[in-house]
């Protein structure tokens, strides 16, 4: 954090591009009109419409590039209805960025394999998007991302062309029109990747991937504690107090949303 | 905390007469927003005695039974203004408050006050909460037979004989409105009383007992008696959670005006923890036993305090009679260590 008080304040910021990534996903390249964003991968921010309201978005571009940050929001409630229909030149508020993002120094000189299922791709572009730029910070890096159908691969372009510094694994759930990737769930695919003992994992998709991929990554021997997991809930405050976010004795928006598997793996609620 | 700091000179106690109580209420009444307990003779409430603004006309009540709803809900307010907007532009909301005084919190009350400092200040500071919490003095008052409190009161009545009561002075603002109002005021030493220390329950034992019980069955029986209503936490005086929502005015429709508010919330509604794909307490059970765990294991584990100061308004008010010191009574004697 980088103050310790809050006045959920707004900083006025300026829509500069969208880009509908899938039927009912946008993604918006955001510049603060004053001053620009310091974050690391891994945090959020809270985005405003007024009118209808705060939602906690996760930053989607690696912190590299200081002129704007973007995000994708999914279309499902009265503020992200409304996100999704931002044009260029709209204005937004933005408050953080708030919580801890990937322990980056962690994974130094280490193996690292990212693992995103559906929307969870977004904060992890981030880091990917650093590891497109700093190759020499990781031994390698690679990407197993599974989706319901191609229409909602997120960043698929972008994807395929991370060959120079990454090997990814592309699936979808149901193959429909043309697919270049593969077909079927996530799990199915772990094999094709090369997975070290002393690999780090990082995670983010809904909490069901969580269910089946834990157990098939944990036969390979990595132990808890390097694995890295993204976790999304309801947020109202963004600094701990609203009490939305909680799962046993652990806050989302200051303790996380980034934890170390061994930290949740014994509480029930957190995935 | 600011109060911590303060200790009245040794031997600064006063003491002041009933009327003498009432007479201050009235001159800081003139100087500030007064609120206190009055009784409002309205049966259709729960409780009569109520925490309103003072008027002239209002009578103060010294000896009231507790309040349905603390007085802590001047500072986390039931609804207030986070930011006001125009159009894609933040207005500023920065309407000057007059200082106000807490007159007559009991001691549950004031321990909620000095608890709720803490939350809404570490680690970080709420400013929402700041803004009220600068412009308040706190005076609260006790029978003859409670122990002093020990911090967090500016000033501090406490009933000694008839008609009369010691005051201690918590603060400088506290020593500040006895020397303004000097004439009410009698010096006199320090009196020593001993009180027995009240039994005192470990937190960590009881957060261990709450921990070990979350799959107990007690939960889902709690859930078939249990309406999920949430009047619970809107009577606690230490329950925070809350929600936020743009309020647009009828005016600004053609172009956006309104403000953001925040209001209170219950960790007991439906979709208190959704999100769009998916609920992780979509059980009532599971709500019920969030709020246990929430004021008996993560507070103790975050600010060292339980989230009950023991006022026992959420017995009062269930609709459902569900009374939680049975619950933990249960569980202690399930999940407890014996003796």
């Amino acid at each position: 954090m980088s103050c310790n008080t809050c006045d959920y304040k707004l900083k006025e910021a300026t829509v500069i591009k969208t880009e509908k990534l899938c039927r009912d996903i946008i993604s918006l390249r955001i510049k603060i009109d004053k001053g620009s964003l310091k974050f690391i991968p891994g945090q959020f921010i809270m985005l405003s419409i007024f009118g209808y309201g705060e939602v906690p978005v996760g930053i989607t571009t690696t912190p590299d590039i200081k002129d704007y940050f973007e995000v994708a929001v999914r279309s499902v409630g009265t503020v992200t209805r409304a996100i999704n229909r931002l044009k260029e030149k709209d204005k937004v508020g933005i408050r953080g960025p708030y919580g801890n993002g990937y322990d980056i120094k962690e994974m130094h000189g280490k193996d690292v394999v990212v693992v995103a299922g559906g929307l969870g791709m977004a904060p992890l572009r981030s880091l990917i998007e650093y590891a497109g730029n700093h190759k020499k910070v990781f031994k390698s890096f690679q990407i197993l991302y599974g989706a319901k159908n191609p229409d909602e691969v997120l960043y698929d372009h972008e994807l395929f062309a991370c060959d120079n510094f990454a090997r990814t694994i592309l699936t979808v759930d149901e193959k429909k029109g043309y697919w270049g990737g593969e077909t079927g769930l996530i799990t199915k695919h772990i094999n094709k990747l090369r997975i070290t003992p002393d690999m780090r994992v990082i995670m983010c998709g809904p909490p069901i991937m969580y269910k089946f991929i834990i157990p098939e990554i944990e036969k390979f021997g990595i132990p808890d504690e390097h694995i890295q997991i993204l976790l999304e809930r309801r947020m109202k405050c963004g600094v701990g107090k609203c009490q939305h976010c909680t799962f046993g004795d652990k806050y989302v928006c200051i303790d996380g949303p980034v934890f170390k598997y061994s930290d949740i793996k014994d509480n029930l609620e957190a995935i | 905390m600011k109060l911590t700091n303060f200790r009245s000179q040794e031997g600064m106690i006063y003491t002041i007469s009933e009327d003498g109580v009432r007479h201050l209420a009235r001159r800081l009444g003139e100087k500030y927003d007064v609120y206190g307990p009055v009784n409002t003779h309205d049966d259709a409430v729960f409780s009569k005695f109520q925490f309103k603004k003072i008027e002239p006309s209002d009578k103060i009540e010294l000896h009231y039974p507790l309040t349905n709803l603390p007085p802590t809900k001047y500072f986390f307010r039931a609804r207030e203004t986070v930011l006001e907007f125009k159009g894609s532009k933040e207005t500023g909301s920065d309407d000057k408050k007059t200082k106000s005084v807490i007159f007559g919190l009991s001691l549950f009350d004031l321990k909620a006050m000095n608890k709720l400092d803490k939350v809404f200040g570490e680690p970080i500071q709420d400013e929402l909460f700041k803004k009220n919490r600068d412009n308040a003095y706190l005076i609260s008052i006790s029978e003859d037979y409670d122990p002093k409190p020990e911090l967090g009161y500016d000033l501090h009545f406490r009933k000694s004989g008839e008609n009369s009561y010691l005051v201690w002075v918590g603060s400088k603002n506290g020593q500040k409105i006895v020397d303004a109002n000097s004439s009410l005021f009698t010096k006199t030493k320090n009196v020593k009383k001993k009180y027995k220390p009240s039994k005192k329950h470990s937190h960590s034992d009881r957060a261990k007992i709450i921990a070990r019980a979350k799959n107990d069955p007690i939960w889902d029986k709690l859930a078939e008696t249990c309406f999920g209503c949430g009047i619970c936490s809107y009577v606690c005086p230490m329950c925070y959670c809350f929600e936020t929502q743009d309020v647009v005015k009828v005016e600004g429709i053609t172009k956006c005006e309104g403000c953001r508010e925040r209001h209170w919330d219950s960790c007991m509604n439906a979709d208190f923890a959704a999100i769009s794909s998916h609920d992780f307490r979509d059980k009532l059970r599971d709500r019920i036993y969030n709020w246990y765990h929430h004021k008996f294991v993560r507070m103790p584990e975050e600010y060292g305090f339980s989230g009950c100061v023991g006022c026992k308004r959420c017995i009062t008010y269930c609709p459902a009679k569900i009374n939680f010191r049975e619950t933990l009574d249960f569980l202690e004697a399930k999940y407890g260590v014996k003796k």
